[in-house]
């Protein structure tokens, strides 16, 4: 308790010197605000803004959430009958690799042609993004079973379907809670670059909106509140990974 | 029992002609070097491992339980889901008195106050007990350990030793070591598993009651024994 107090103290300095330096900077150098506002006019943005910001962030939000269910949703499904199935484990992994392989950024136009401007290309964008790294994460957890606890399983009498659900998928979980630690850094990315293509709101689509009027301040709201949501979204996950897999946290800790 | 098992894999002999009966209530160890084959051996009395052509009567026809060099409970669950798991794998809701009995165990090993903990609050010692209890539950004709005790240091390996041989006195065992002193302390017979294409050689016999004492007449002289067959084999 005493040690995170500790942490967000030090957090707070940081950020409070980085500003200091950002608005120093500006002043000194007389840098114009449509090159680079100082935080005052940013933080002059966020307040009165606010309700656009608003708007805007929870159509992001939306999506980023959306994606990150979907995408976990997908990657596990995919993860599990990696793992069950030989045949499918043949096709599907060179598919994998190709797909990655493929600039998701390049076929977003696409994405945006087929399924319009609204809510889908979006989210859909961030699902392939985010199925990825979860579904390389879980399939590998459940490939790497120790094999002592199956060897226990086995000798005790469970059958494949029990030992794949009681004992690879539990054992696989610390895996495929780094996996959405991963697609919790890559869903507001995924998101954005949704609306760059093609949106008529959104955090992404303010961000482009206000740049293309010169309106520097204002996109420097918008990335502040995606900064602030994105973080939000990674610690939130973290905290639910590390309580879910309370037996692993020594573990975890190391990792982040 | 085992009659005249060998087992041939990639045109080699990783064991040859064993046999070996398993005695009611008896105490059986087979001593060897790493590498060997011993743990091979009994995983496939355990029916564990199956791979390469085995010839030979291997009779498993009867429960068999299976303890690993590490105690491998499983770190998510807590000490008597782990205990349960011989009923909870097989899609099995524990009982009432499955339970009782789980906790009666649990008392008997002297970690009764660890029910709610998790594998990772425990020590070596403590994981080892869950694993014996965990044993126990399977109500096993023959109970196979491949050296139970080699993670644990010196002190808590003899307390776990006198606590394992305690609990498990009806019982058939077959164990695996490498330890000639654990081997004539525990066993009421010692294997030496030896040779080319390695074979099970009778070692000893032992009289005196278990848990014996490293510094008896006939713990010494087992051990002499026991010590010339190894070194023999080396040449």
């Amino acid at each position: 308790m005493y040690n995170n107090m500790l942490k967000l103290v030090k957090i707070f300095w940081g950020i409070l010197i980085f500003l200091i330096f950002w608005q120093g900077l500006v002043v000194f150098f007389k840098i114009p605000e449509f090159l680079l506002p100082s935080p005052i006019l940013v933080g002059d943005v966020l307040v009165n803004k606010y309700s656009i910001l608003f708007q805007d962030a929870k159509i992001t939000g939306i999506e980023i959430i959306l994606g990150m269910i979907f995408g976990s949703l997908l990657g596990i499904i995919n993860g599990l009958l990696l793992q069950i199935f030989k045949s499918f484990r043949s096709v599907m992994l060179p598919m994998l690799v190709v797909s990655q392989a493929i600039p998701i950024y390049a076929i977003a136009p696409i994405l945006v042609l087929w399924l319009g401007f609204d809510l889908a290309p979006k989210v859909v964008m961030s699902t392939i993004i985010i199925f990825f790294p979860v579904t390389t994460a879980f399939y590998d957890g459940l490939r790497q079973t120790k094999k002592g606890y199956l060897d226990i399983a086995k000798t005790m009498g469970a059958n494949n379907i029990t030992t794949l659900f009681k004992v690879r998928c539990r054992s696989a979980l610390p895996a495929l809670g780094s996996g959405l630690r991963v697609a919790a850094a890559f869903a507001p990315i995924s998101a954005i670059v949704g609306e760059w293509v093609g949106a008529s709101a959104g955090l992404g689509y303010r961000m482009l909106y206000s740049n293309a009027r010169m309106q520097t301040d204002d996109m420097f709201g918008a990335l502040v509140v995606l900064v602030v949501m994105s973080l939000f979204l990674y610690y939130f996950v973290d905290w639910l990974v590390r309580k879910t897999i309370h037996w692993d946290n020594d573990d975890l800790r190391k990792k982040c | 029992m085992l009659k005249n098992v060998s087992l041939k894999h990639n045109g080699k002999f990783l064991f040859k002609d064993i046999s070996l009966p398993f005695k009611k209530g008896s105490w059986v160890s087979i001593l060897g070097e790493s590498g060997v084959g011993k743990s091979t051996l009994i995983r496939i009395i355990a029916g564990l491992d199956n791979f390469g052509h085995i010839t030979g009567i291997v009779n498993n026809n009867f429960k068999v339980a299976w303890m690993g060099q590490e105690d491998l409970l499983y770190p998510w669950l807590n000490v008597l889901d782990n205990i349960l798991l011989p009923i909870t794998l097989k899609n099995k809701k524990p009982t009432t008195d499955e339970i009782n009995k789980a906790k009666r165990l649990l008392n008997k090993v002297g970690i009764r106050n660890k029910l709610n903990q998790y594998p990772n609050q425990l020590s070596g010692g403590q994981k080892q007990r869950v694993a014996l209890v965990r044993t126990l539950m399977i109500d096993a004709d023959l109970i196979l350990m491949d050296e139970p005790f080699s993670a644990l240091d010196a002190m808590t390996k003899r307390d776990c030793q006198n606590l394992f041989y305690e609990m498990l006195t009806d019982k058939t065992v077959v164990m695996v070591t490498h330890d000639v002193m654990e081997s004539t302390r525990l066993s009421d017979e010692v294997f030496v598993m030896i040779g080319e294409a390695p074979y099970l050689k009778k070692g000893v016999s032992l009289k005196q009651p278990a848990p014996r004492n490293f510094n008896s007449d006939e713990t010494i002289q087992a051990s002499k024994k026991l010590w010339q067959m190894l070194e023999k084999s080396y040449v």
